[in-house]
């Protein structure tokens, strides 16, 4: 086989499938061709050598298969932990929580996945007595949640499952010499299985909650300590197993750390339980509205017991073989080939009968997101992840056509992208012609600058007269932090954000828009738009605040603030430049303390940070998973929870219960009204920014619509391979002119070369000696 | 040789351990256990309680030096330092933070390292001597002070700007190798092509220029007149005389260079996306992992301390004066 370039000797047409820069076997025409091009000195570098920009096989290119990016690897693939948004490209395909949204209505919509609807939770108060759905919380003592399960799931093929003929389990006892070389799952073979899967049980979503308050599971859950709150009995099995555990550890060999598998179906835990296979009852402490939600969310898929079991087996952490590495699901897709920079998945051939979605808006039918309506789901075979650490050889190979969609868990890359297209500028031509999808949204994100409610300068204050005259500088640095400004310097870090005005982001229930919807501390209503106040207003508050022109009105000195950023080095610094000159609109000196995400996390959970920034991604989309960052039962000083300024107020407490616990109704909003308008007077947060998102894809990829709640997307995603193949294929033809014009200059050197040469080789020695002579003369001189 | 062998493992051992020390020290000085939990448990919704189990998980709950509460020997034993020292020498790495068997790992991510330093190595150094030899041939001719310039413009260009250049002319103007990524043989070469043509450019300057200072030094010799008053004609004066006995500064500019391409080439690898142990060391470090540091660390001291010894063989034989003893 002699590898050659295919577009030299068969130019490429658009349009048609047709490989790429591939090798083809050696034939009279192809060896005449190519001693030509090996003659020509552009090739002398390349001659024999399979040369070709394509990174995957031609097969893929031309199949079903979506390649994507990711920049770190996934830490935790176990249910129980993965809370990473970079983790969902994985887990959200693999796993199938008992609810999902749909994928093209907006607002999001939740309906059943694995159950067959969303449930509805019937109260009873203390007693034991049914209560009726609008019965006033405070008299629910319970919620049960029952939760029927769709028939016929079943979970991948997987040797945890792996049943001989007898049904015994194939690979269940292994002995650790038997895990020699064993670093993937497939190097279990599953030939000899009768059986290598089995139908989901609502017992294997009990065992999967039981987990979660297990620590025997190697890595915690992130929302242990939320859930045991709501969960009946889930605090009392965590304490049940982990003195249990402690018990194990106390009388185990210290060098050794290994802790044998515990089966948990043996423990009870009164708030989950199987009432028959195929449903599930869930009982909630009190009322918990938003519970819902985190059945959307894969802390809540079934676990087979088996797979808990083969994985704890000794000597699997050490080859690295857990559900954080090799997950097992009943979803659309089975993760297949991992390495340190490849991830392959390829379709369950489990998979029930699923199907598009057959309802969406007038938007969603035009942007022809309705034409796979009711077709089986999945569309694609396979999902290639290649990591790309840097940014910029990613988007080189998304032009070159070799990534479908840049990194499926972000919306946040491709700004670039999008700012060169609204400009006109660098690659807006190319994305044109190469038909780029660029797709702007708002998700629900929130990004924001915090006051510390517990510091003596800018906090809540010891005494009513302290606490004025510190909410007036909150509100006055509120007004001066020019967010607009921000959003349009910094476009290619947030995209087409909007300036927040409270901290609802749009999209959810709550958020308001037009006139009602402004901060009346920090803006005005004018011709029809948001209008930020002058810097006089601020300038004004300053003063009654006690600091007239940036100065102590006492002590005549500047007043100086610290500011905490989470991120060092050169992208940050043009940000908190940008900071400090907010705060010289005031005469207000910024002192940033800049460190990294660590030393910030640690700083603000001693409570230590003066002004901060930060951000929030959303866990579901209710504005309690908004509200709640206001609560003081969250304070991340007193309570270890999520209110990183530790705002403290009793009355927005109040409302806060009332509103977690109303539906989505005009109660609701008055309430929610009641509390932005609250939080916007006291300014814990200058209300920051609410950054936009981007869906990027190629023209071959269709139903794609940008989300960063509905995570399962993929499934519903088509390729077109055929076209991205001859596209790709039309973008690529190789240009070797620079090459050969690097080669004739590189030539050109070699004359006078060859020249001197000659003329040494003829030279007698006498010349030789003159000529020294003369440069050495010519030397002394200089 | 073999008590000079004994003399220099004996060495070698005092040395890596100095150098577990210093790395073990260096690392928790500015890292602790709690920042590497959080750094690994995420940054939403992380208790104290789960950070602690975390640690314990690992080891990481017992003191770093000196353990006060534990009685006798277990004062220094039962300590963060000894039980991860202790493994090491048994050439036991350890797990990840994220419970991946490091030297599973090694093993996985050594292949694409080789593959891309060992035609580095070759290259370069075979093409630093030619290219030297021939300046030194066109020694005082305009082509000789024109090659000096080039290789002084070669050696002030910082690499990051070879690997853009790279990849900007090859892979996006030229379209004719890949921007970046990696695969297993035999789809290997067309990965590592560009990587390699911008490391070899990379290193021709500082290389070509101490190799031509090297074989200068050695053209003033007696032998170097003596051999051309025999006849001997300049080419083969300069292969075969000249080149011979400058043989020892290029071996240890070479055992110099061998280590850090096989510890893994981090630009590099970061931005073709080759998957070797430069990527692995990033990765440690920016994930905050104290079991990748150090194995990396532990593992290029290593390949430092095999590549000198090496390098002293090396001399012996290409210098029949010199005598390990």
């Amino acid at each position: 086989m002699i590898a050659a370039f295919a577009p030299l000797g068969a130019p490429l047409s658009a349009g048609r499938a047709m490989p790429v820069l591939q090798p083809y076997s050696l034939s009279l025409r192809a060896l005449r061709r190519s001693l030509l091009l090996v003659a020509t000195p552009a090739l002398l570098l390349l001659g024999g050598c399979e040369v070709a920009n394509q990174p995957h096989s031609q097969a893929d290119l031309t199949g079903d298969v979506m390649f994507s990016s990711f920049q770190e690897r996934p830490k935790f693939l176990d249910p129980v932990s993965s809370y990473n948004l970079n983790e969902t490209p994985w887990t959200y395909q693999t796993y199938e929580p008992l609810l999902h949204y749909h994928y093209l209505k907006r607002p999001y919509t939740l309906e059943g996945l694995t159950a067959t609807e969303v449930p509805v939770p019937r109260y009873y108060d203390k007693a034991g007595n049914t209560l009726p759905d609008d019965a006033p919380s405070e008299q629910i003592a319970t919620s049960i949640y029952t939760i029927k399960l769709q028939p016929g799931i079943r979970y991948q093929p997987h040797p945890a499952l792996a049943r001989d003929a007898a049904g015994q389990l194939l690979y269940h006892d292994l002995k650790p010499a038997q895990l020699a070389g064993k670093y993937s799952i497939w190097d279990f073979p599953l030939t000899q299985a009768a059986s290598s899967s089995r139908e989901v049980t609502a017992e294997d979503y009990v065992y999967q909650i039981k987990r979660l308050a297990s620590p025997y599971v190697p890595t915690p859950s992130p929302i242990y300590n939320l859930l045991n709150q709501y969960i009946v009995g889930l605090q009392d099995l965590g304490e049940q197993l982990k003195a249990e555990r402690n018990a194990q550890l106390q009388q185990r060999d210290p060098r050794d750390r290994y802790l044998p598998w515990r089966d948990l179906r043996q423990v009870k835990l009164e708030g989950a339980r199987a009432l028959d296979a195929r449903t599930l009852e869930i009982r909630i402490a009190g009322k918990y509205p938003q519970f819902k939600y985190w059945m959307a969310m894969t802390f809540f898929v079934p676990i087979p017991w088996e797979a808990d079991r083969f994985y704890a087996q000794r000597g699997m952490a050490e080859n690295s073989l857990s559900l954080n590495t090799w997950p097992v699901g009943t979803g659309a897709f089975m993760l297949t080939e991992q390495s340190a920079s490849r991830y392959v998945m390829v379709r369950n051939p489990n998979y029930r009968d699923m199907r598009y979605p057959s309802e969406g808006s007038p938007e969603d039918k035009a942007q022809g997101l309705l034409a796979d309506a009711g077709k089986r789901l999945p569309f694609l075979d396979k999902l290639v992840f290649l990591q790309e650490k840097e940014s910029e050889p990613e988007q080189a190979k998304f032009m070159q056509g070799y990534y479908d969609v840049p990194d499926l868990s972000r919306i946040d890359v491709g700004f670039v992208f999008l700012k060169e297209a609204m400009d006109q500028t660098g690659r807006w031509q190319v994305l044109r012609e190469h038909g780029v999808k660029l797709e702007p949204t708002i998700e629900p994100t929130s990004w924001y600058m915090g006051f510390n409610w517990l510091d003596p300068v800018v906090g809540g204050g010891k005494n009513p007269e302290e606490a004025e005259r510190h909410r007036k500088l909150r509100q006055a640095i509120a007004i001066a932090t020019d967010w607009e400004e921000h959003n349009a310097i910094f476009f290619d870090t947030y995209g087409p954000s909007v300036p927040a005005m409270g901290p609802i982001p749009p999209g959810l229930f709550g958020y308001r828009t037009g006139e009602a919807g402004i901060n009346p501390v920090t803006h005005v209503w004018r011709d029809g738009q948001a209008v930020r106040r002058p810097l006089a207003d601020a300038k004004r508050l300053l003063a009654e605040a006690g600091y007239p022109d940036g100065r102590d009105a006492k002590s005549g000195k500047p007043l100086l603030l610290f500011y905490d950023s989470n991120g060092v080095g050169p992208a940050y610094q043009a940000r908190l430049d940008w900071q400090v000159k907010q705060m010289q609109k005031l005469g207000i000196q910024l002192e940033i303390r800049a460190s990294d995400y660590n030393r910030f996390q640690d700083r603000m959970r001693k409570g230590n940070a003066q002004l901060y920034f930060w951000g929030w991604f959303s866990d579901y989309p209710d504005p309690e998973n908004y509200l709640f960052l206001l609560n003081s039962t969250q304070s991340k000083v007193k309570f270890e929870g999520e209110n990183a300024s530790n705002y403290a107020n009793p009355e927005y407490d109040k409302l806060y219960t009332r509103m977690r616990d109303l539906p989505d109704n005009a109660e609701r909003q008055q309430v929610i009204d009641q509390m932005v308008a609250m939080v916007q007077r006291d300014a814990p947060w200058s209300w920051g920014l609410f950054p936009g998102s981007l869906g990027v894809y190629q023209q071959w990829v269709h139903n794609a619509k940008p989300t960063s709640i509905a995570n399962d997307k993929v499934k519903y995603m088509r390729v077109d391979g055929a076209l991205r193949a001859s596209k790709v294929a039309q973008w690529n033809q190789p240009r070797v002119w620079p090459l050969a014009v690097g080669m004739l200059a590189l030539g050109l050197l070699l004359w006078p070369a060859w020249r001197i040469y000659r003329r040494r080789e003829r030279a007698t020695a006498r010349t030789l000696r003159i000529n020294s002579g003369r440069r050495a003369s010519k030397g002394a001189q200089a | 040789m073999m008590t000079y062998l004994v003399r220099r493992t004996l060495y070698s051992i005092l040395v890596l351990a100095g150098i577990n020390l210093v790395t073990f020290f260096l690392f928790f000085s500015v890292n602790t256990p709690d920042d590497m939990a959080r750094l690994q448990l995420g940054g939403k919704r992380v208790a104290q309680e789960a950070v602690e189990r975390w640690k314990a998980e690992r080891g990481y709950d017992q003191p770093l030096y000196f353990n006060a509460q534990a009685g006798g020997v277990g004062k220094l034993t039962q300590t963060v330092f000894f039980e991860s020292s202790a493994k090491l020498l048994r050439l036991d790495f350890g797990k990840t933070n994220e419970n991946r068997n490091i030297g599973w790992e090694l093993g996985n991510r050594i292949g694409p390292t080789l593959a891309l330093a060992i035609p580095i190595l070759l290259i370069s150094v075979a093409l630093s001597i030619i290219l030297g030899l021939g300046l030194v041939f066109y020694r005082h001719t305009v082509l000789d002070t024109w090659g000096v310039v080039v290789l002084v413009g070669l050696m002030s260009t910082s690499s990051l700007f070879f690997i853009i250049m790279g990849q900007y002319l090859f892979a996006k103007l030229m379209v004719i190798t890949p921007v970046s990524g990696f695969s297993p043989p035999p789809g290997m070469f067309k990965f590592l092509l560009l990587p390699v043509l911008v490391s070899v450019i990379a290193h021709l300057g500082p290389d070509t220029r101490l190799y031509r200072t090297l074989f200068l030094e050695e053209l003033g010799k007696d032998y170097v007149r003596t051999a051309r008053a025999k006849g001997v004609s300049e080419w083969a004066v300069l292969g075969r005389h000249v080149l011979r006995n400058s043989l020892i500064p290029i071996i240890t500019s070479i055992g110099l260079l061998l280590p850090a391409l096989l510890a893994g080439s981090i630009l590099l690898e970061t931005f073709f996306g080759i998957p070797g142990l430069g990527t692995f060391a990033v990765d440690g470090i920016t994930s905050q992992d104290f079991s990748i540091v150090r194995a990396m660390v532990f593992f290029g001291s290593f390949l430092y301390v095999i590549t000198y010894l090496l390098t002293d063989f090396a001399y012996a034989w290409s210098d029949p004066r010199v005598r390990l003893k």
